[in-house]
């Protein structure tokens, strides 16, 4: 018969308190504070860096940001204001792509072409695009769709623009490129409610983004949907979890250190905690880009 | 009987013990976010900014420790490896 005791020494929770609570067993430090288990961290830290690297470099694009979900959000986030849903209008996302590719080419970050004050209601004009009233917002540097549609929600123009009862279509284009001397994603959006008489044909949503995609220039890339795994995705998850948990063993550490009355020859707990909940925040910042 | 400190005055002592290198700590870090806010959207810049804030971090542990007469080569290694976790998982990010 096994006792309570030795159930308990042999149990997973026996194991595991190791990597948390300071004991006779772990040097009275928290295992997950030993120089091994960190350095052991680090190396996944090392291969998810790598791995997502190299699915950018071979994949050249961007996995988190696509069309599909930036229709869903914005339509989502009309709805939750009791206002119509928009129509993906491929005219119009291809005068957003025509203007992503001219942002790109000649190398601008604004809604008018600096050179010779070319305007987004130019793009659409040149696209076949009769407007009676036309808007555009743009963002770069995202990770994700819902970074994007959630900031524009946060700047009162851009959330003018998503939340405008009289726009009946919506165009995107999601391009990666080179921007001011950086590899980014650039997001266009372009609303619009069309003249009356401007609208003799209804282009098929799926037919238009073939086209969109067929017509791109070499210059960049539009991003409608992806079928990849997002790695950035994961080593996002992974780093808010890895800091939060050495937050947490940091803490555990410190406490039952100072209740065991342990003198030890360690880092500053309280400067790690410091530096890793700094590390949190500039996380939460990195992952949304500018808006326009 | 002496009676036994709680843990915030053990941390508040060891804080007010060496002020200034916390607030020094403390305020480089809000510098940081703060640039990494301005350049929003710019991945280079906040990489280098990044970099600087994590060799600052390394730095400041090292003359802490120095000062504080308890340097040893794990407490260098524990600062230069918790550095370098954030360094490659935030560059990951940025440099996607």
């Amino acid at each position: 018969m096994i006792s309570y005791a030795a159930f308990y020494h042999n149990s997973t929770m026996y194991h595991i308190k190791h990597f948390f609570i300071p004991s006779e067993k772990n040097n009275y430090r928290a295992r997950t504070l030993h120089l091994d288990f960190l350095t052991a961290l680090l190396g996944i830290a090392v291969l998810l860096s790598f791995f997502s690297s190299a699915q950018t470099k071979i994949l050249g694009i961007a996995t988190n940001i696509t069309i599909d979900r930036l229709m869903e959000k914005t339509n989502e986030v009309r709805g939750s204001h009791n206002l119509r849903a928009l129509k993906y209008d491929g005219t119009l996302a291809h005068a957003a792509c025509n203007k992503a590719q001219d942002m790109y080419q000649s190398n601008y970050w604004a809604h008018y072409r600096p050179e010779d004050g070319k305007s987004p209601w130019d793009f659409m004009r040149e696209s076949g695009y009769n407007y009676e009233i036309a808007g555009e917002n743009l963002a770069h540097g995202f990770m994700f769709s819902d970074g994007v549609v959630d900031a524009w929600m946060d700047s009162p123009t851009h959330r003018d623009n998503l939340l405008k009862p009289e726009y009946e279509e919506v165009g995107f284009c999601v391009s990666n490129g080179v921007l001011q001397n950086e590899d980014t994603t650039l997001v266009v959006q372009m609303f619009g409610k069309p003249l009356a008489q401007a609208e003799p044909t209804t282009p098929d949503i799926a037919a238009e983004k073939t086209n969109l995609l067929a017509a791109s220039d070499q210059a960049s890339s539009p991003v409608t949907k992806s079928s990849f795994i997002s790695l950035d995705k994961l080593t996002l998850n992974s780093s808010l979890i890895i800091f939060s948990l050495l937050l947490i063993v940091l803490v555990l550490d410190l406490y039952f250190a100072y209740k065991m009355g342990l003198v030890r020859i360690t880092g500053k707990h309280f400067a790690h905690l410091v530096f890793l909940g700094i590390i949190i925040l500039a996380i939460l910042i990195i992952k949304n880009g500018a808006v326009l | 009987m002496v009676k036994k400190r709680s843990l915030t005055h053990k941390v508040e002592a060891d804080v007010r013990h060496h002020l200034i290198e916390y607030l020094l700590l403390l305020s480089s870090g809000v510098i940081f976010l703060v640039f990494l806010s301005i350049f929003r959207g710019e991945h280079t810049r906040q990489f280098i900014v990044l970099t600087v804030f994590i060799a600052y971090y390394i730095i400041w542990g090292i003359i802490h420790h120095s000062r504080d007469q308890s340097l040893h080569l794990k407490i260098v290694l524990e600062y230069i490896i918790i550095g370098a976790l954030a360094f490659v998982l935030l560059r990951s990010l940025l440099m996607a």
